[in-house]
């Protein structure tokens, strides 16, 4: 891993409780469980990962967490203090990378620090976000250039730029072939590593 | 040549030598052209895309808007001229607002259909990064609908330069319209034709102009529409 590790701060993990949370979908007209009365909690710096079958609810209870949904019934804390919207200090790797097209490498991994308002003061830590993903020469390369891997990554970068305290991974390498995938796995468990950050959900 | 009769097709150095002979009147045309189209299409431009974005976004103005949009925009724009002139203090004004009204029309729609299509991921990615409405607006709408919105522009230009045409030719005493319906008039088929190229050349300007700006301002497009 490059040294540029050092730039980064770690942010220590957060706790994470779900209490009887329920949340179900209107599909015209009619409603559909998804998630029903589901409880568990997650301590500061431990690694969680959801398993279940394609269509169980892992991606809507990653949404929940992340806040870009409220549940039907039921809470989920974020240190004790209950999520009502999405919040920095829980960042969501997605399934598609959704790197946005218009923007380069560079750009894409900064949108967080300039959606806070906070790039202009804080312009090494992309730098130093970008390098730690191994991207050092493609700052400047746009999304349609990259292969899946390196997109993928730039995903990662973009989420951990932010220092967040609940890191969730909505099975970011799921749309990978196996060989990346198994080099990828072994890639962002450094680069979580080097973040000081095992705080996670998901597949990776 | 007995099937290109005299009077209504010149010989090409007669046609060349009305850019000697009757400069001054063509360049006071192509200027008030060029204003008059440059002021219109700014003005439709601006609004159009003001527009678009607003009721793509916000689903309550859409509600108001569309049902106005649905109604006037179809109407072709010169559908409006024998009100325009009457109702407005100057012909020039007149224009203006049909110029604006043609390339404000294809804008709007465009640039709405653009904000609307944005994929919900690009929102859920910028949302759990911190963004504001503010931000999701001006640097995930915006950016992502730009392509669309350049069609618009496109479509706008085009129907503009007829309404141009059209209001100079009937409304306004000055222009490359009026100087074509003057030269008609005196059976100056040489100067016609000289006013035709010189519109040619203008539009398809224009267009370049619009298209470099696109090139330049969607880098990130690949394979996009060459001119």
């Amino acid at each position: 891993m490059p040294a540029a590790e050092h730039d980064l701060h770690v942010a220590a993990g957060a706790s994470l409780d779900v209490e009887r949370v329920s949340h179900a979908f209107d599909i015209d007209g009619t409603v559909l469980p998804v998630l029903d009365d589901v409880s568990f909690s997650v301590k500061p710096g431990e690694f969680v990962a959801l398993l279940g079958p394609s269509g169980c609810g892992k991606s809507t209870l990653l949404r929940l967490v992340a806040g870009l949904e409220p549940p039907r019934a039921g809470t989920l804390r974020e240190d004790g203090d209950p999520i009502t919207g999405p919040f920095p200090s829980r960042v969501v790797v997605f399934q598609d990378p959704t790197l946005f097209p218009w923007r380069n490498v560079w750009d894409n991994v900064a949108l967080g620090l300039e959606a806070q308002g906070i790039l202009k003061s804080q312009r090494q830590r992309v730098d130093a976000a970008i390098d730690l993903v191994g991207l050092s020469g493609f700052r400047k390369a746009y999304p349609h250039q990259l292969s899946g891997g390196m997109a993928q990554r730039v995903a990662l970068a973009r989420a951990l730029v932010n220092d967040p305290r609940i890191l969730i991974l909505d099975e970011p390498l799921g749309k990978l072939d196996s060989l990346t995938r198994i080099t990828m796995q072994a890639e962002t468990r450094l680069a979580l590593a080097a973040q000081g950050l095992h705080h996670a959900a998901g597949d990776a | 040549m007995a099937w290109l009769p005299l009077p209504f097709f010149p010989p090409p150095q007669s046609i060349i030598e009305v850019y000697t002979d009757d400069l001054p009147k063509l360049l006071d045309s192509i200027f008030a052209s060029v204003k008059l189209q440059l002021g219109g299409y700014v003005i439709g431009a601006t609004v159009g895309f003001l527009t678009g974005v607003s009721i793509g976004w916000s689903r309550s103005v859409g509600y108001w808007v569309h049902p106005v949009l649905r109604f006037i925009g179809p109407l072709p724009a010169t559908a409006w001229l024998p009100i325009a002139f009457f109702t407005f203090p100057s012909s020039w004004s007149a224009s203006t607002f049909l110029i604006a009204l043609a390339t404000g029309f294809p804008v709007t729609v465009l640039t709405w259909s653009g904000v609307a299509s944005v994929s919900n991921a690009y929102y859920d990615v910028a949302r759990t990064l911190g963004a504001k409405p503010s931000f999701l607006v001006l640097k995930v709408a915006i950016p992502a609908a730009l392509p669309h919105v350049f069609v618009g522009l496109f479509m706008g230009l085009g129907s503009s330069f007829a309404v141009l045409v059209v209001a100079e030719m009937i409304g306004v005493k000055a222009g490359l319209g009026w100087y074509l319906q003057w030269a008609q008039g005196w059976a100056a088929y040489a100067n016609m034709y000289a006013a035709l190229i010189v519109m040619s050349l203008l539009c398809s300007g224009a267009i370049t102009l619009l298209f470099r700006t696109r090139d330049r301002l969607l880098v990130w497009q690949k394979g996009v529409v060459k001119w």
